[in-house]
């Protein structure tokens, strides 16, 4: 009974957290609210499940969603890999296991969700060239419900069937492979770095990436600290480009550079 | 330069709204919250930014039923772009329709042009600005909190989403009155392209600051050569601190430009994790 009533605590938050997460991308910024919701549902300290969400929040930090292509669905991966942690009772290792290969898990739904609402797009243009309103909304509000509802259904499932099997595991398991586990999720860090630093690289930028580890690693600087240092490059960097730019409008002209863009812009 | 300042003036000068443009701005407010739902292959953003219009349409196009379903056909078209920013874009889109629906000679290949050439800066800005910069600086900063179970790390957020709040709904505000002209000369001018510099320089430099910071990698072997123990981390140390999670970092940044799907980077971060941990080489400090 108890395992039911957790298995629809889970489902709740799992489409609460996918709605924020599309809703004005709030979840970005206030999805830690949802692991606060979760316990308090699932009759937890609130401490203890930040604590353990914070073993995943790390090992997944900076994977990011870019132009819509979703390498991992961290956000989902992470919220069952807590959820089955502490209903468990185990530690933010084991829920980073758990959140890893759900996190791939839940890209393929999505991808199957994206799949269908590609397949719809001509139904919407159907409507339209039929000019019914009412179906075209109407078919938008269903997706967004099977959109939620198959996240919750896959999590209230996840959690009644999988749950006894994963516990039958955790006892299973040798103390070396949680080792492994806290090691490995103190790694994974580094490729949301990277990803990260894939995104917003430009040889150019190479100085700055030094200046910022060698305030951290030699100077100990936290990271507000860093980014406070981080700002002042930004801020040098802005204001010098804006002199170069007045410089190079202002010699355009003179310089006889009658195709150059910007002349065309300001002589408008 | 004068021209850019007189534009500026002329720009606060047309910043006052009718009751119905507050009214119209408030409705398109919250309808393009919904940016980000059912997004699809072919069109990603394109049927959100129609059903999020729809309204809107249907209220400018009154009296010519022809053309409103022109227009909700002609939106359905791709648009892809932080949703934080779309705004921008809906507010000067808008302005447009209804040029379109009071111009009888108006050229509606106009809005589209300004559709797509205003979505790939604006992401990039975006992007840069939401998940490059902020995310990355508020969540570094609220995971330091999380770690000891301090729930004030929940507050952190906020600060980010007062910003998302603010850029959707000045973002439309403005972009409603300003005119394609104007943005589009930001665009050009290059302003854009520098404050996306700017904040890339400020997303590097934490990058670099976190990795010495959230990346651990624990070596614990320690050997004895010569009856003298040798702690390896120890030597690590002294040629650089936090001299592995650096390697680690480049090594998966060297795999992801080569194109390396960043899922097969993550297991072998883990395999390789686990591998270290068995030859007891990595392991938990206590």
């Amino acid at each position: 009974m108890l395992l039911l009533y957790q298995a629809l605590v889970v489902a709740f938050i799992a489409a609460w957290g996918k709605f924020w997460g599309a809703y004005g991308s709030f979840a970005q910024f206030l999805g830690g609210f949802d692991i606060v919701i979760l316990a308090l549902l699932l009759g937890v300290n609130p401490v203890q499940a930040v604590i353990v969400n914070y073993t995943v929040a790390l090992a997944f930090f900076g994977v990011m969603q870019i132009g819509g292509v979703l390498p991992q669905d961290t956000g989902y991966g992470g919220l069952i890999g807590t959820s089955i942690a502490l209903i468990l009772g185990q530690t933010g290792a084991v829920a980073v296991a758990i959140a890893v290969p759900i996190s791939m898990l839940a890209v393929i739904i999505w991808n199957l969700l994206k799949f269908w609402f590609t397949a719809n797009v001509e139904v919407f243009e159907k409507h339209v060239a039929n000019r019914d309103e009412k179906r075209f909304t109407r078919l938008w509000w269903l997706q967004i419900a099977v959109y939620l509802g198959s996240y919750a259904i896959i999590a209230f499932l996840g959690i009644l069937l999988g749950t006894n099997g994963i516990k039958a595991l955790i006892d299973m398991i040798p103390p070396i492979f949680l080792k492994a586990l806290v090691v490995a999720a103190g790694m994974l860090p580094a490729v949301g770095m990277a990803m990260l630093l894939k995104y917003v690289w430009n040889n150019s930028y190479i100085p700055y990436f030094i200046a910022g580890f060698a305030l951290a690693a030699y100077l100990k600087l936290p990271i507000m600290g860093v980014t406070l240092f981080a700002l002042v490059f930004g801020l040098i960097v802005f204001f010098l480009d804006q002199e170069l730019r007045k410089v190079r409008v202002k010699a355009a002209p003179a310089g006889g550079l009658s195709d150059n863009d910007e002349e065309g812009f300001f002589d408008e | 330069m004068n021209e850019e300042n007189n534009a500026a003036v002329n720009v606060k000068n047309q910043m006052n709204y009718t009751a119905s443009e507050k009214k119209m701005i408030k409705k398109l407010f919250w309808r393009m919250m919904f940016l980000g739902f059912n997004m699809s292959y072919t069109r990603q953003q394109g049927v959100a930014w129609t059903w999020a219009h729809r309204p809107i349409y249907r209220t400018i196009y009154k009296d010519n039923d022809d053309k409103y379903w022109e227009a909700m056909k002609r939106n359905l078209e791709f648009f892809n772009t932080t949703p934080n920013m779309a705004g921008i874009v809906s507010g000067l889109a808008v302005s447009m329709e209804q040029e379109n629906a009071r111009l009888k000679e108006f050229d509606t290949k106009a809005i589209s042009g300004l559709k797509i050439g205003l979505m790939g800066p604006m992401a990039g800005i975006g992007d840069t600005l939401f998940s490059g910069v902020l995310a990355l600086v508020i969540g570094a900063i609220a995971l330091s909190f999380q770690k000891t179970g301090n729930l004030l790390y929940l507050v952190f957020g906020l600060v980010g989403f007062a910003v998302n709040i603010l850029v959707r709904w000045y973002g439309l505000k403005y972009g409603y009155k300003m005119g394609a002209k104007y943005i589009q000369k930001a665009v050009e001018s290059g302003i854009m392209t520098m404050f996306t510099k700017a904040s890339a320089i400020v997303g590097v430099t934490v990058v670099g600051g976190m990795i010495a910071t959230l990346v651990k990698v624990p070596v614990v072997l320690k050997t004895k050569i010569n009856g003298q123990t040798l702690d390896l981390q120890a030597i690590f140390d002294q040629i650089m601190p936090c001299l592995l999670p650096l390697l680690l970092s480049l090594g998966c940044f060297y795999f992801l430009r080569k194109g390396t799907s960043p899922v097969r980077v993550l297991l072998v971060v883990v395999v390789v994790g686990f591998l270290l941990t068995f030859a007891q080489i990595t392991g938990t400090v206590s």
